[in-house]
């Protein structure tokens, strides 16, 4: 839209001293940043908690910002830190106990109208499963759709270590599904699940 | 955790499809806005003069103006004639007096020890000046002794290796 000041814009006003400006910032990138948080696996009710401090670390932060990378791989960056520091804090691993046995082992029976919200929690306590350090290239490469380059400048890693990382996130991934949620195999892979 | 070989790109794709197309709505924007312009609000109190400033000012300025008030006061005294103060001054000259002549007396003692110490001392002196070459002689002496000695004991531990029983491994001697 034109007229809209750029990120680096608002960044260099508010350095300058002009503090209200950030809150542009924040109502620009606050459903990216939000939703990046849920899927690092943030419970839903703590995303408003890890976006807010997500922007709050970002504005204590912003005079080392450099403009040669976007303001939205520093902002994946802090928020791939923070949901990860969350659950390292609060140990919201996936429990299978939180889960009902009808969602937890069989594809059949599962009700159409709730399936995709269904699928989604299923996936977010398989993700849950992935350690970490492989669950952010994983997410951020497969959910999120960033380029490896900048999945690498994102987790502040060489190229070749997200590349192997990626690989082995999903090998994990399979194989948690083949264990645990048989219901997220996808319809070529069923043999597998046995 | 056992994991296999990578199931590929494709299969990620295809499994995490429906996390891609969840997203969040939320407004935090007045709540980060709170706490940056409370924190700034905060630190432009703390830059600025605050009550505690104010109160070591007056505390300052208070103390100058008692000290002033002191001086003033003690100058009309003396100046006054006042008696209290002309006893105080007589006090201060007999004490310096009684300072005075202590003085004297211990740098009259010290004087006097210094003139009986200083021609012993010029005797040892003349006496280790005297003696200095035999010193020297008997030092070098002893230093020869004990490299003698050391030369002396290597040769004695080196004989008695070459000579002395070996022990076996039964505990008897060769």
């Amino acid at each position: 839209m034109p007229g809209e000041p750029t990120d680096v814009d608002l960044i260099r006003e508010v350095l300058a001293g002009r503090v209200e400006r950030f809150e542009i910032l924040v109502r620009r990138y606050q459903r990216l940043v939000a939703t990046a948080a849920l899927r690092m696996g943030t419970p839903r009710m703590e995303i408003e908690d890890v976006t807010s401090e997500v922007f709050y670390k970002v504005y204590r932060s912003l005079a080392k910002y450099r403009p040669e990378h976007a303001l939205s791989t520093w902002l994946y960056r802090i928020t791939v830190n923070a949901a990860l520091d969350r659950r390292r804090s609060t140990r919201h691993e996936s429990r299978m106990e939180e889960l009902s046995p009808s969602l937890a082992d069989g594809r059949p029976g599962l009700d159409e109208e709730a399936d995709r919200k269904q699928r989604a929690r299923l996936l977010q306590e398989a993700l849950g499963r992935v350690p970490g350090h492989y669950r952010a290239p994983l997410v951020l490469a497969h959910i999120e759709g960033l380029p490896l380059d900048e999945i690498a400048r994102t987790l502040d890693l060489p190229e070749g270590t997200v590349k192997s990382r990626l690989f082995r996130a999903r090998a994990m991934l399979k194989e948690i599904i083949r264990r645990h949620y048989p219901a997220l195999a996808p319809a070529g892979d069923e043999g597998d699940a046995s | 955790m056992t994991s296999r070989r990578d199931p590929g790109p494709r299969f990620a794709e295809e499994v995490l499809d429906p996390l891609r197309r969840e997203s969040v709505e939320v407004d935090v924007a007045p709540r980060v806005m709170a706490r940056i312009l409370a924190e700034r609000d905060a630190a432009l109190l703390a830059a600025s003069a605050g009550p505690q400033r104010y109160a070591w000012v007056a505390s300052l300025s208070l103390a100058g103006a008692s000290l002033v008030f002191l001086i003033s006061t003690v100058m009309v005294m003396v100046t006054g004639g006042d008696e209290g103060v002309q006893q105080a001054t007589g006090f201060l000259a007999s004490g310096w007096q009684v300072v005075l002549v202590l003085g004297r007396l211990v740098a009259d003692l010290a004087g006097r020890i210094l003139a009986e110490a200083l021609p012993m001392a010029r005797k040892v002196l003349a006496l280790l000046e005297v003696s200095a070459p035999l010193l020297k002689g008997a030092g070098t002496l002893a230093a020869a002794g004990g490299l003698f000695s050391i030369l002396f004991s290597t040769y004695v531990f080196a004989s008695a290796r070459r000579t002395a029983p070996r022990a076996d491994l039964n505990g008897g001697t060769r």
